[in-house]
């Protein structure tokens, strides 16, 4: 159903009122423009507090991208997929 | 209070209705639906594992319209309807919506109890509970997530809010009161009535009580002769609209368990899986100051026959590995152990911890300093940093789950 990534990626983002909202992000030499984060969630990794977004992108795929702000390193977690497209 | 021994139904309370239940539908479908719009009007389930035997935890909308439930297995559904999604729980998600949606609640009313994870109680002192009731409804969707619904319920006490909250579902607003009862009752079952099972339901139909407005209109003495128990007079005055369910547990116990992928006979396989779960629950033990001086095992068998049993201890034990030593005693000395699909380890008799004291003898002293010290390692960088060397292949393989009901170490995970 979904594809684990895991991956590093490079990411526009706005920080803004105490958040930080992904604009686009950069994966194997393509850039997905963000058109929603569908849920924005976090979680704890020891002391490490994850921020974990749901978003949809301009295409019409759906992906899980995480933010460790400790780290500042933006991870491409899974790709949606539907099983049986 | 023996005045309301022989309340008529017609004595229904009638005061103002002040308490309100909501209840997020479909809770974990839902989120996943949030989470990606490709579910969204497509049968979607959460399940225990996505293989054939997995367990369902929940069913989207959709999925209950074909049929599908809860507590049946994945192939079960994928008979019902070939297409449905299958997913596997992501409890940080739920978690979070939780919190959210509890932080929406108390913006109400400073009386607020989380009963689940997806379920959440409000006290009032008075007040249109309609318009309040409408405004989270649409906050919820606004400020959370749009594809989420709440079925709000109104009523006089915590067990009517409740029936009426499960009267419309999905995205229902119901209020059950002394004007309405019988006409609200009668479009339910009598196992729609939280706490009433298979069992009670025939102790009722042994009586004459076939449907919840009978129920309602029965008598104590029927009533004492279905239960035969002091839960006569609580069903006659919760029927009622009386108060009867604002009590809260107190902790007894602290468990874990895990439905293994597949089965397991092998001792060595099972005492890795075990040493995890005495992890856990020793994690879970001191993060609520607790010390135990009981343990018991519980192993269910790929035929569904089960092997409990509970030991007391001469000494209270608060580290895993303790934990983990007398959960062995108990596995070690089954004979014959068959294929196993369950595994739950519980601690029992828990009391104020000594772990902190500074006045324990050397050895103990000892214990809770190395204790202490792969706490603080495993805060700070995770869980099972710091393992049993055979157990480093394992991490990662008892899954983060939650439990049904439980939203008391929902703190924990913030």
């Amino acid at each position: 159903m979904y594809e684990e990534i895991n991956e590093p990626i490079e990411t526009a983002t706005r920080f803004k009122g105490g958040q930080a909202e992904p604009l686009a992000f950069r994966w194997h030499h393509s850039i997905f423009k963000i058109s929603k984060v569908n849920l924005c969630h976090k979680f704890c990794t020891g002391k490490d507090i994850i921020y974990s977004y749901s978003v949809s992108t301009d295409n019409g795929d759906n992906f899980k991208i995480s933010f460790n702000p400790n780290a500042l390193i933006w991870t491409l977690d899974q790709i949606y997929e539907l099983n049986h497209e | 209070m023996e005045t309301k021994l022989y309340l008529k139904k017609d004595e229904f309370d009638q005061k103002p209705s002040t308490t309100m239940h909501v209840d997020l539908n479909s809770c974990f479908a839902s989120i996943e639906q949030q989470a990606n719009p490709k579910l969204r009007g497509v049968p979607t389930i959460v399940a225990a594992y996505p293989t054939d035997g997995g367990c369902i935890l929940a069913a989207s909308v959709e999925a209950k319209k074909v049929g599908i439930k809860g507590g049946m297995r994945v192939k079960e559904a994928r008979s019902i309807y070939r297409d449905v999604k299958v997913l596997t729980p992501d409890p940080s998600k739920y978690r979070y919506v939780h919190q959210q949606m509890m932080g929406v609640l108390e913006t109400y009313t400073p009386n607020v109890e989380p009963k689940s994870i997806d379920e959440a109680v409000l006290i009032f002192d008075s007040g249109n509970l309609f318009d309040v009731g409408r405004e989270i409804k649409r906050r919820i969707k606004s400020e959370i997530g749009e594809w989420l619904t709440v079925s709000v319920g109104i009523g006089p006490n915590r067990f009517l809010a409740k029936t009426a909250a499960s009267i419309k579902k999905p995205d229902g607003l119901e209020e059950i009161n002394f004007r309405n009862a019988e006409e609200q009752l009668n479009k339910l079952k009598l196992t729609d009535l939280c706490g009433i099972n298979q069992a009670l339901k025939l102790r009722l139909n042994l009586v004459g009580i076939f449907t919840p407005v009978e129920f309602l209109g029965a008598d104590l003495p029927t009533l004492r002769s279905a239960f035969k128990s002091v839960n006569a007079r609580h069903w006659y005055l919760r029927l009622r609209g009386y108060e009867v369910d604002d009590w809260r547990s107190r902790r007894r116990s602290i468990g874990h368990s895990y439905a293994l992928p597949h089965t397991y006979s092998r001792e060595e396989e099972l005492s890795k899986i075990l040493y995890r779960l005495c992890e856990k629950v020793g994690r879970r033990l001191r993060n609520n100051g607790f010390e135990a001086s009981g343990i018991n095992l519980n192993i269910t068998y790929k035929d569904w026959v089960r092997f409990q049993q509970s030991r007391k201890l001469s000494q209270p034990i608060f580290s895993s590995s303790d934990i983990y030593l007398q959960s062995m005693k108990i596995l070690g000395n089954i004979k014959n152990l068959k294929q196993v699909r369950n595994l739950a380890v519980s601690v029992f008799n828990l009391s104020k911890s000594i772990y902190q004291q500074q006045d324990l003898f050397e050895n103990q002293r000892k214990k809770a300093s190395l204790t202490q010290a792969l706490d603080e390692i495993n805060n700070k960088y995770g869980e099972f940093t710091v393992t049993l060397a055979p157990l480093i292949e394992l991490k990662g393989k008892i899954l983060d789950r939650i439990a049904f009901g439980g939203i008391r170490n929902l703190e924990s995970f913030t």
